[in-house]
């Protein structure tokens, strides 16, 4: 807080009145038990899967796509994120999704070193 | 004129910064910020090592190792082939101490100081037994020969053979004849993923224990609310969301 601004009322009130800012309030814990059992169920369930299905390309993307389940239940319930305003979550969802072009780009890279290896 | 002076007092106008377009403060923003900068850091690394794995595919002269080979001690049980068991007991370790942590923000919407402080704290043990996992992990991986720039765990045809061969549970012997050595890579990218995961985990413990002491100080009682708990809880989880896929890629698949 520069004492540049103390004279300013509508700064001083955007630097120091944050709690304006928060409105958390208690949702119960019911959802997060909820959560918690999902998450728990789905991790015994990559296990289960670890042991019975042989190792090849299905099962990889099997796990994968239950990561992605996981994630989305760690971010949009635990994070908070499915409560946030719609600008927030785009801004900070969708540069990652672009990460999925890198993934795809060097994964055919990496195959076609091992033509050399 | 009235109204102008009316929003002048609440600065209510979204052009002149009284309002956030986020809707939230901006310590939460930045803390959203500097997780989506982390995740790309974290992705870069996972690329890399999907990357190399990929071009070591099909390979016989220095295969990629079997994840099922490498990683399958447990505490206390000697030779005894469990593959995948204390992984999956650090993930629920894990889970569960974000489980408290979230259990601990909401405590903070209800102002219950002391059950922030109680959440608080088994979020914190939970965070120093998975680093005690972690540390049991790497001091098993490095007696077995592993080093930042070696790797002898991939299997000749031989110890592919006895691979095959061997079932859960089953006890096992290791024949020098079985592995060799193979992309030194596997092991640095180990060392470095989940070091850099466990280097997380560690700055999170000790954000945790900084918020626990101030919780226990009455610091966010007398600012009125505890979005600091909230602020530290994004980060945790966003540990815990990290490891999601440290467990999958470099352990189930």
């Amino acid at each position: 807080m520069s004492h540049n601004h103390t004279t300013d009322n509508e700064t001083l009130m955007y630097e120091t009145n944050q709690e304006m800012l928060y409105h958390g309030e208690s949702h119960g814990t019911k959802e997060i038990w909820k959560i918690f059992g999902l998450l728990t169920i789905i991790t015994i369930v990559d296990i289960f899967l670890y042991f019975i299905m042989p190792a090849n390309m299905f099962r990889n993307i099997t796990f994968i796509i239950l990561g992605i389940v996981k994630s989305y239940l760690i971010v949009g319930y635990f994070m908070h994120m499915k409560h946030e305003r719609l600008n927030l979550a785009l801004s900070i969802i969708v540069p990652v999704l672009f990460v999925v072009g890198l993934i795809m780009g060097l994964l055919y890279e990496g195959d076609f070193w091992s033509s050399f290896n | 004129m009235s109204t102008h002076a009316a929003s002048q007092e609440t600065n209510q106008s979204v052009w002149r910064g009284g309002v956030s377009p986020f809707n939230v403060s901006y310590g939460k923003l930045m803390m959203w910020i500097f997780l989506l900068s982390d995740a790309f850091t974290f992705s870069s690394l996972l690329i890399a090592y999907g990357t190399q794995r990929f071009s070591f595919s099909g390979n016989v002269d220095t295969p990629w190792p079997m994840p099922d080979m490498v990683f399958n001690h447990f505490p206390f049980i000697h030779h005894v082939h469990l593959p995948l068991f204390f992984v999956s007991l650090m993930t629920f370790i894990l889970i569960f101490s974000s489980v408290t942590m979230v259990l601990a923000v909401e405590a903070g919407h209800r102002k219950s100081k002391s059950e922030v402080a109680k959440y608080m704290l088994m979020t914190i043990l939970g965070g120093f037994a998975f680093l005690g996992c972690q540390a049991w992990e790497w001091t098993q991986f490095i007696g077995d020969g592993a080093r930042l720039d070696f790797n002898k765990f991939s299997l000749t045809a031989e110890g592919m053979k006895y691979a095959e061969g061997l079932s859960l549970f089953d006890k096992y012997h290791w024949d020098e004849g079985f592995r060799m050595s193979g992309p030194a890579v596997f092991s640095a990218l180990f060392f470095l993923v989940t070091g850099f995961h466990g280097f997380h985990v560690f700055s999170g413990v000790v954000l945790n224990i900084i918020i626990y002491l101030n919780v226990l100080k009455g610091t966010y009682e007398k600012r009125g609310h505890y979005e600091m708990v909230e602020k530290v809880g994004l980060y945790w989880h966003f540990v815990d969301l990290v490891w999601v896929f440290v467990f999958t890629f470099f352990y189930l698949i």
